[in-house]
């Protein structure tokens, strides 16, 4: 079943949530990154990147969904 | 957010492109003291506000070198705070839409970030609004001008100062312009203008094979897939801290658009069949004779891509709107010619009015073929007094049905046209793909085609 304009604007509304999120958590990942680095903290550093990584993997899903959702 | 932040330096030299003096605003606290943190630990002045009317106020009290700005805010839009006179700007948005970045890109918009960002995409746009800092040094306009770059009018001299602005930068570039305006010469002159001995690569998007086209630009690793035999080093290595020059980009396949998106966002790329992250140092210029916002709509060119690349577009304009550079274009080829093969090297006067008022659909490439083509006609005598018969009118390809008949088939129709396009641009193949509205690569591939038929 078609999802209503309502539904359709409640649905962005989240997934804009969701990415501000994932903003948020990737620049402290980013943050804490830099900290492991001047703490000559490699493996750290290493699993922040991985977080960051993911950041934009799950950005770049909700990012394709909210285009299908404009598009539908 | 209840106000501003204030960065707790002194202020800054807005000439110094280390401690650049920044407004970032974005109603998101966790972010905005996260990246005011990272950008200070950059040694650059950072205070942070959460609405339009924060923004607005700081603005008024504070000279700011640039502003890092959310798009949408709790009391309206982050374009609202982008004016002419005022800081150059980068847009952050968590969706990009077409409108706004069309919007955005004809303020002082440096460059276009979407959500999540990373330290080194801040990094480089704070890069990107050093442009036209009074510190830098932009080159004169005789310096970074090819000798062929041929022209006085308004909107060749506003294309020069352009060049100059942007040229000593390394931020994407996209040129755009009609076939046969010379966005490739616009493109070495922007690479001249960074004073580098590092190479200028160009490389022709619609001319390499879609199945070759990631190893061509990005290399590929031995054994990587049928054929690669060994290790090779791709266009973005080759054009190490120089530039590369991606013509016809609207050509480039949607899968490596992709790639290309993601070199541009992380400043490093991946050999196909490698795993070992590679620094991409080269700056990247394109350039297309498509009106790309319109193949992004129909889905044929990726959203994306386009707003990376539209960071500083800059347009071509077409011969028929550069009053007054007909005549000094003519010339130019005219000499050129006479030098090289002897030919006359004057127009006589009625000749030069009948070139002036043309108005060349096929521009700068078109005048230079007419131009070859009556030196040869008038040679041997002192003046070029003739032109080509019908050279201002239709091509003759165009509406001739000569050749063709009803029960021809479609193949045998495409193979006419071909032929006839072919002859037309005496044997150039580029403007006889261009002219037909087919890539290079489809021509050479049609051509080959024909070729084993007639073995």
């Amino acid at each position: 079943m078609p999802l209503s304009e309502s539904e359709k604007g409640q649905l962005k509304e989240a997934l804009h949530k969701m990415n501000n999120a994932l903003n948020s958590i990737s620049m402290q990942a980013e943050l804490a990154k830099m900290y492991a680095e001047q703490n000559n903290n490699a493996m750290i550093g290493e699993a922040l990147g991985i977080i960051m990584s993911q950041c934009r993997q799950c950005s770049a899903i909700t990012q394709s969904t909210h285009a299908l959702l404009l598009e539908g | 957010m209840t106000g501003i932040t204030p960065s707790r330096r002194p202020a800054t030299s807005p000439t110094n492109i280390n401690m650049a003096r920044i407004l970032l605003v974005d109603d998101d606290t966790d972010f905005t003291s996260a990246t005011q943190t990272l950008l200070r630990a950059e040694q650059h002045d950072v205070s942070t506000v959460g609405t339009v009317a924060e923004a607005s106020g700081a603005l008024r009290r504070e000279a700011f070198d640039m502003l890092f700005v959310d798009l949408s805010l709790p009391d309206g839009s982050g374009l609202e705070l982008i004016k002419d006179d005022g800081p150059k700007a980068v847009i952050i948005t968590g969706h990009p839409s077409i409108e706004s970045a069309i919007r955005a890109v004809r303020g002082r918009v440096v460059d276009y970030l979407v959500k999540p960002l990373d330290k080194n995409q801040l990094i480089r746009s704070i890069e990107s609004a050093a442009v036209d800092k009074p510190s830098r040094r932009i080159p004169s306009i005789d310096a970074i001008r090819p000798a062929n770059m041929i022209g006085e009018s308004a909107a060749m001299k506003s294309l020069i100062k352009s060049i100059a602005e942007y040229g000593p930068t390394d931020v994407t570039i996209l040129i755009t312009g009609e076939s046969g305006t010379g966005k490739d010469l616009v493109a070495q002159a922007l690479h001249n203008a960074c004073n580098t001995d590092a190479k200028f690569v160009p490389v022709n998007c619609g001319a390499i094979p879609r199945e070759l086209v990631a190893s061509e630009l990005f290399g590929h690793e031995k054994g990587s897939f049928t054929g690669a035999g060994a290790k090779r080093v791709g266009i973005f290595e080759r054009a190490r801290n120089g530039t590369v020059f991606l013509d016809e980009i609207g050509e480039l396949p949607l899968d490596q658009q992709v790639t290309l998106l993601r070199v541009l966002e992380t400043g490093s790329m991946v050999r196909v069949g490698g795993e070992k992250e590679i620094p991409m140092t080269a700056r990247i210029i394109a350039a297309t004779n498509k009106d790309l916002e319109k193949e992004v709509s129909e889905g044929k060119f990726r959203e994306d891509l386009f707003f990376r690349l539209m960071v500083l577009p800059i347009h071509v304009a077409p011969l028929r709107e550069r009053e007054g550079d007909i005549p000094l274009l003519a010339n130019y080829f005219l000499e050129m010619y006479a030098r090289e093969h002897g030919t006359p090297s004057q127009f006589s006067p009625r000749v030069l009015t009948k070139l002036e008022s043309y108005h060349w659909p096929g521009n700068i490439r078109e005048l230079k073929h007419t131009v070859l083509r009556a030196a040869i006609l008038n040679r041997g005598k002192d003046k070029v007094d003739a032109l080509p018969d019908n050279f201002d009118r239709p091509p003759k390809w165009a509406d001739d049905a000569q050749g063709l008949r009803a029960g021809m088939s479609i193949k045998d129709v495409e193979k006419t046209l071909i032929e006839k396009t072919l002859e037309h641009f005496d044997g150039n193949k580029k403007l006889t793909a261009e002219a037909l509205g087919i890539s290079l690569k489809t021509l050479y591939n049609r051509l080959c085609e024909y070729e084993e038929d007639r073995v």
